[in-house]
């Protein structure tokens, strides 16, 4: 039987070392609870060092009249009414502080001319309140926090892929995974576990996510009786990369487009004034991202299957200064100069708006112990995402995730996972290996990312997600399968394997959840129910792990109160 | 297309290269080509990548001889031969990954991390200048990919020298010219073996990011040293105080 080579004892667990991971971490160490913090890829190195555009606060360093409440209202409308206004207002009126922490941390922001932290503008917001370092933000943010949490004496272990949550009743009290550079089992036993993996969108085929973002946390949660929300809601950035097909999905900025880039189908007409008259190419992400993926779905693509963004009618001087970072990145991915020559993109999949549903004063989840910050939770963002919304929800709830972790792990017993629950997880990671043959992962990987993009994807059908539900299934019923050879050093075939095993349950938590919401809303589009009904879906989808796979049902939006129901048309 | 890749395990037991058929495509990358070899010719082959859009340094690896980011690094058409390689100076875990492990365990030594002269309230916010942020900045531009560590003479030639590295360096001057920093780290890189640099600016050639590593960082950190040796320049230190 598969035995732990190593057990490791902490107070608080954090899984994930992204921005909400190590801001969680640094709590938590503050507050004096033994932290482990880890992650699948090198320290320093998770999906949030990506973050270009930059971070949110109500600074009103440009514009003076911004304030906490624009923030929160700009952002509850961007979620068309979906969103969690107590998670709202708390982020937004944390906002600045989170900043202000950021600063006492090392980071240095762009600044003004008269000293103070610069704000650019960002699609959707009524003032200038992004704050940014350069187009290398999410960089930043990740050196200093991960500084922070060393200064601290913080146990950050790099390069452990965790499978698995161990439950004692219904308390999480720890988790089991490998050491991939060791090639080792691994039992964590905690207090408290704060699961902080980040998204999914690994789960389509053309996609801007990094290697990591394979919905671990919403798989590892559901299967210990987590509920989980929103999960439909899938956002699509408009423009990534298409060729070549190893850039696929790369991320094309927004600022591109706030820049005056244009777009142009293949017959070089200019098409967004046919979607949206008044605000063309800077209209709302799910609108500009239908518009593309209608022409292309209309023979108006161009070869590789994407569109024309076109900047060439700007003075070199100014992409050169404004876009430096796009610049290169064609050069050096496509050989494109896109001073000279047009951009070939098309939607990809960017950011997981749903996630685990968590208690908004404590990130707590229903699962006592287990709590979830970040991408992999839900909340904030309802049914689309502002811009710089994202690195905002990472600083304010990691402290408030890492604060609550350890206060409630500081009053527990110590955690005994069951002996026999850790042999039969562990066992799931070595089964791949010991099986003579069976299914290759990267196969059932590709069916998976196929599936969802053809079925899940910018614009849905009833008839596609059923389809896509039935290509998921049979894909679920080979996984059990799945054969792996070598060992546990450094294996990446068994990455995979375990990358399918999670991105099946968010995969089909998503297509599930899309299918059930029979409207448009934000990012979920239903070509057969083009319309937003307010009347009968303002709710919220939640699902969780019943006895046949999931269990569905709805909640009503929390109702704002305070202030922000005074700002918000209801 | 021949790919040689380097194959063998922590101990070098049996590190050998061998030799794959990859079909060639149109802009390929040479991280496309691990990949394809991975998921079709040799599903044990073990090699780095994260973000795969030259973002987070994970994927570094000698490709013909010369370190570069090989989820940024085009395979260019009519290109025959592609042999890869690990970053050397690190202790090998697995063909083409490496343990970065010493390396980070060395920056503890440099206090790499910010040193103001007193906590800030909570809430306030620094007033800081462009011109004053712009020397930090462009060190904190640094991926960690440690492709300067490859190409580091010292490191390569002279081991017992317990040369911190280029990237470490990196990080200690992205502290030391944080305009508020009160730390004097000038002593800790000399114990960290900086004179041994000979300036031959091969790291700062081989940043992927275009840091002037040479220019920018280690020779301030040389003139520190020097200056914080000079009889005069203590002298005149004690009388300012
Ligand atoms: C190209 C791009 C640009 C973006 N720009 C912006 C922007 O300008 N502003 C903004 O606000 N947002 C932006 N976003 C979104 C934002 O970057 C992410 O939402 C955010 O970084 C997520 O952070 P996180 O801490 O939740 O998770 P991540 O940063 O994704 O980290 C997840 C962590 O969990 C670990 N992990 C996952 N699974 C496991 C497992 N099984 N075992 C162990 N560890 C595991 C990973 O290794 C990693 O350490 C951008 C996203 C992309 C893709
Ligand atoms: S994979 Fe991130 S830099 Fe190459």
């Amino acid at each position: 039987m598969a035995q732990p080579a190593e057990t490791i004892e902490s107070d608080v667990l954090i899984v994930g070392a992204g921005g909400a991971g190590l801001r969680a971490a640094i709590a938590s160490l503050d507050a004096g609870a033994n932290t482990v913090i880890l992650g699948k890829t090198l320290a320093g190195k998770a999906h949030t060092v990506m973050a270009e555009g930059g971070i949110n606060a109500a600074l009103g360093n440009l514009d003076p009249q911004d304030s906490w409440l624009v923030h929160a209202k700009d952002t509850m409308e961007e979620g068309i009414n979906l969103s969690d206004w107590r998670i709202v207002e708390k982020m937004c009126r944390e906002a600045p502080q989170a900043i202000s922490e950021l600063e006492s941390y090392g980071a240095i922001f762009d600044r003004t001319p008269d000293g103070k932290i610069m704000q650019r503008p960002f699609g959707a917001h009524t003032y200038r309140r992004t704050c940014h370092i350069g187009d290398m933000t999410g960089l930043e943010m990740m050196h200093v926090l991960v500084e922070q949490v060393q200064k601290r004496n913080g146990r950050l272990i790099d390069e452990v892929y965790l499978t698995d949550l161990l439950v004692d009743g219904n308390r999480c009290v720890g988790a089991v995974g490998y050491d991939l550079k060791k090639g080792k089992l691994l039992q964590f036993n905690a207090r408290a576990v704060i699961l902080a993996t980040g998204g999914y969108a690994r789960a389509y085929k053309r996609n801007s996510n990094a290697w990591e973002n394979t919905g671990d946390g919403i798989a590892m949660a559901y299967h210990v009786g987590a509920i989980l929300m929103d999960l439909e809601m899938l956002q699509f950035h408009p423009t990534g990369m298409i060729w070549p097909p190893s850039a696929s999905g790369i991320l094309v900025t927004e600022s591109v487009r706030g820049e005056g880039g244009l777009l142009f189908n293949a017959k070089g007409e200019r098409f967004m004034p046919k979607y949206d008259a008044k605000r063309l190419e800077l209209s709302a992400r799910d609108v500009v991202a239908r518009a593309i993926y209608n022409e292309i779905l209309a023979g108006r693509g161009t070869e590789h299957g994407g569109v024309w963004l076109d900047v060439t009618h700007l003075p070199a001087e100014k992409i050169l200064k404004k876009l430096p970072r796009m610049h290169k990145q064609f050069l050096e991915y496509a050989g494109v100069d896109i001073t000279k020559e047009k951009m070939e993109v098309a939607p990809t999949a960017h950011y997981a708006m749903g996630g685990i549903k968590v208690d908004p004063a404590t990130n707590r989840s229903n699962v006592l112990g287990l709590f979830a910050v970040g991408e992999v939770s839900a909340g904030v963002h309802g049914g689309n995402r502002l811009g710089g919304n994202s690195l905002t929800e990472l600083l304010v709830f990691g402290k408030q995730a890492g604060q609550a972790a350890a206060a409630y792990a500081l009053q527990q017993s110590p955690a005994k996972p069951d002996a026999k629950q850790v042999e039969e997880k562990l066992a799931q990671i070595t089964a791949p290996l010991e099986r003579r043959e069976g299914v290759k992962p990267a196969e059932l990987r590709d069916r998976i990312r196929e599936a969802m993009w053809k079925g899940v994807g910018v614009k849905r059908t009833e008839t596609g997600l059923k389809q896509a539900i039935a290509e998921l299934e049979a894909v679920k019923a080979l996984a059990p399968s799945m054969k792996v050879s070598g060992s546990l050093v450094y294996n990446q075939d068994l990455n995979t394997a375990m990358d399918v095993r999670n991105m099946l349950v968010a995969a089909e938590a998503t297509a599930r959840a899309a299918l059930y919401r029979e409207e448009s809303r934000g990012a979920h589009y239903r070509e057969d129910f083009p319309e937003t009904n307010d009347g009968v879906w303002r709710v919220n989808i939640v699902m969780s792990k019943g006895f046949k796979g999931f269990n569905l049902s709805v909640y009503p939006v929390p109702r704002p109160e305070g202030e922000l129901a005074k700002a918000i048309k209801w | 297309m021949k790919v040689r890749v380097y194959r063998s395990d922590a101990r070098q037991r049996d590190a050998k290269l061998i030799a794959y058929d990859v079909p060639y495509t149109k802009g390929m990358r040479v991280l496309t080509a691990l990949e394809f070899i991975q998921e079709h010719l040799d599903p044990t082959l073990s090699f780095r990548w994260n973000c795969g859009a030259g973002q987070c340094g994970s994927c570094a690896a000698e490709v013909n001889g010369k370190p570069v980011l090989t989820c940024k690094t085009e395979i260019r058409e009519g290109m025959q031969d592609l042999s890869v390689f690990p970053l050397k100076v690190f202790p090998p875990v697995k063909d083409l990954v490496v343990d970065f492990a010493p390396a980070q365990k060395k920056l503890k030594d440099l206090r790499a991390h910010f040193t103001p002269a007193r906590e800030k309230k909570p809430g306030e916010f620094y007033r800081l200048q462009e011109w004053q942020v712009q020397a930090a900045q462009e060190m904190r531009k640094c991926i960690d990919c440690f492709i300067c560590y490859d190409v580091c003479h010292v490191l390569r030639d002279a081991p017992h020298l317990n040369f911190v590295g280029p990237r470490n360096l990196v990080k200690a001057a992205a502290q030391e010219f944080h305009p508020l920093n009160v730390v004097n780290r000038a002593p800790l890189v000399e114990q960290g073996g900086l004179s041994a640099c000979n300036v031959t600016r091969c790291c700062t050639e081989s940043c992927p990011q275009g840091i002037q590593i040479t220019q920018n960082a280690i020779i301030p950190f040389k003139e520190r040293v020097i200056s914080s040796k000079d009889p005069f320049e203590k002298l005149l230190k004690k009388v300012l105080k």
